[in-house]
């Protein structure tokens, strides 16, 4: 039974490492594409998110501020000039 | 009824004879059918000549899609040229009427296309066109209807508008999705060894429902939407 | 209503303010840990923006319908354009919450898909506006009604493949401690967006008025 299991993960580990050493002809350490990658960190994906949020709106806000200034100047100097 | 399909013959008879004398439409449409497919074939076809799964369908609907809308613009900007589609609006037909004319002759100049591309798919991407050609059909003219339905009106209301040309696939494409989505995976589903009739039946009803609910929306909105 | 806004806005901005000690206090989820703490800004995002999108359709389909009302076309332009904004918070969201707990940014599932499409379709509902011209309100009437039509196909024919994307089922299960930040969180989006809303009509409003005003001093 281990000696199956053992021959499998040899099987299954010959493409990998030639792939491996396709990989890596300088002797660099090729990223092992297989091994558990729960590594990444979940705080600054929640940074991002929270951070990316907040510039759209703000950002969003800002452009219709600017707008309606404009807006309103160009209304108000149409005003003085009818006026006049 | 009879009245609003009477017309709407007619208009599609007078685009056929204007069509038929220059040829214009379904020389150059054609022609950029088939450069889209050559060049679908150089990204797609591997350099054993094999051709990864599903490509076929894609490079069928897609070219499809593009032709299209071409043919789309082109047919519109005609009309355009000679300030002819206000003459047609002005004259004493219902909109309905000059909607469907429209779509009657983009419809037929699509299957003229469809003629070609789809024989020429089957030969540069081995897909197998006899396995059943009444359903292979079914799903192309499903599917052309949706995509004209809804790009031979926002076509007919871009033609005043500024930008025409790349605003057409802006509008179009987004509310095709559907469309694209069931004719690739129908046609994918017909086209793999295992078939799958009833996925292929499938994707069919879907199509089928998405005619009937925009092409009665297009038939319901054009008088408001093709204006005065 | 104009002097509402900035109250309203600036309840918003403090609602928004006090929010991540919120959804700091709230319990990481079991499975999903950190992470799933950009759920709270996720979801009210997505609220926000089916009901500007649902608001756009309805307005466009007053427009085409009810003798085109010229209030009708402001409030499905700025519903467009507030279903654009919502719209990416959503979309930006949401790939960096799969990256962690799927393992990769997209998948092209139902949801995801549909949300995507009709992001797309208010896109070209404000770009048709933007360089269409003289007319286009008309026309992007129309794209503002048949996309309204579009979300169950869209939905339908995605559907089809596995789902991923968790069931809004799930809101209503949520512990208080995770209800409440949310619910908080929904509040505020809510009051930024009715506060946008008001001054992105609000500008349109004017510039008609200006239109017309220039009109009248050409005579």
């Amino acid at each position: 039974m281990i000696k199956r299991v053992v021959l499998s993960c040899m099987l299954l580990a010959v493409p990998a490492v030639a792939a491996a050493q396709q990989n890596m002809p300088t002797g660099f350490k090729a990223f092992d594409e297989s091994a558990p990658r729960e590594t990444l960190p979940a705080a600054p994906l929640v940074f991002i998110a929270y951070s990316l949020a907040w510039i759209a709106l703000a950002f969003y806000a800002f452009t219709l501020w600017r707008k309606l200034g404009k807006v309103e100047q160009d209304l108000a100097e149409l005003r003085r000039l009818v006026k006049r | 009824m009879i009245s609003v399909l009477r017309s709407a013959w007619l208009i599609a008879a007078k685009d056929l004879r204007v069509e038929a004398r220059s040829r214009e439409l379904v020389y150059t449409t054609v022609f950029f059918a088939v450069t889209a497919v050559l060049i679908f074939a150089f990204s797609f076809v591997q350099e054993d000549s094999t051709v990864p799964p599903g490509a076929a369908s894609g490079i069928l609907w897609v070219t499809l899609t593009f032709s299209g809308t071409i043919a789309l613009t082109r047919t519109f900007e005609r009309e355009r040229e000679h300030d002819t589609l206000r003459g047609l609006l002005l004259s004493p037909v219902e909109r309905p009427a000059v909607y469907l004319g429209k779509l009657f002759a983009v419809l037929l100049l699509l299957a003229g296309v469809e003629a070609v591309l789809v024989p020429l798919t089957g030969l540069f991407f081995q897909a197998p066109l006899g396995r059943a050609p009444g359903l292979l059909c079914l799903l192309l003219a499903t599917g052309t209807l949706g995509f004209a339905s809804v790009g031979t009106l926002f076509a007919a209301m871009l033609v005043r508008a500024r930008s025409r040309d790349v605003l057409l696939p802006v509008v179009l494409f987004p509310i095709v999705v559907p469309v694209i989505i069931a004719g690739v995976r129908g046609t994918n589903a017909l086209f793999t060894p295992e078939t799958d009739l009833a996925v292929v039946r499938m994707w069919l009803a879907m199509l089928v429902s998405f005619d009937a609910v925009f092409l009665s929306l297009a038939l319901w909105t054009c008088g408001p939407l093709l204006g005065e | 209503m104009t002097r509402a806004v900035p109250v309203v806005l600036l309840i918003a901005a403090a609602m928004l303010a006090a929010s991540p000690f919120m959804i700091d206090a709230a319990p990481p989820e079991v499975t999903m840990g950190l992470v799933q703490k950009i759920f709270y800004v996720h979801l009210p995002s997505a609220m926000i923006f089916m009901v500007s999108s649902v608001m756009c359709g309805v307005a466009s389909a007053i427009y085409l319908m009810g003798g085109r009302s010229a209030k009708a076309d402001r409030i499905a332009l700025a519903a467009a354009e507030l279903a654009i904004v919502f719209g990416l918070i959503t979309l930006v969201t949401g790939p960096l919450w799969g990256r962690k707990a799927w393992g990769v940014w997209w998948v092209w599932d139902a949801r995801l898909t549909s949300t995507l499409v009709m992001w797309l379709l208010y896109w070209s509902f404000v770009l048709l506006r933007r360089f269409g011209g003289a007319g286009s309100e008309t026309l992007s009437a129309g794209v503002g009604l048949f996309g309204m039509a579009l979300v169950p196909f869209v939905y339908w024919s995605v559907n089809v493949w596995r789902t991923l994307h968790p069931m809004t089922s799930v809101v209503p299960t949520l512990p208080a401690s995770m209800g409440i930040p949310l619910w908080w969180d929904v509040v505020a989006f809510a009051c930024l967006f009715g506060a946008l809303f008001a001054l992105r009509t609000r500008v349109e409003r004017l510039r008609t008025d200006l239109d017309s005003a220039l009109a009248d001093a050409d005579e």
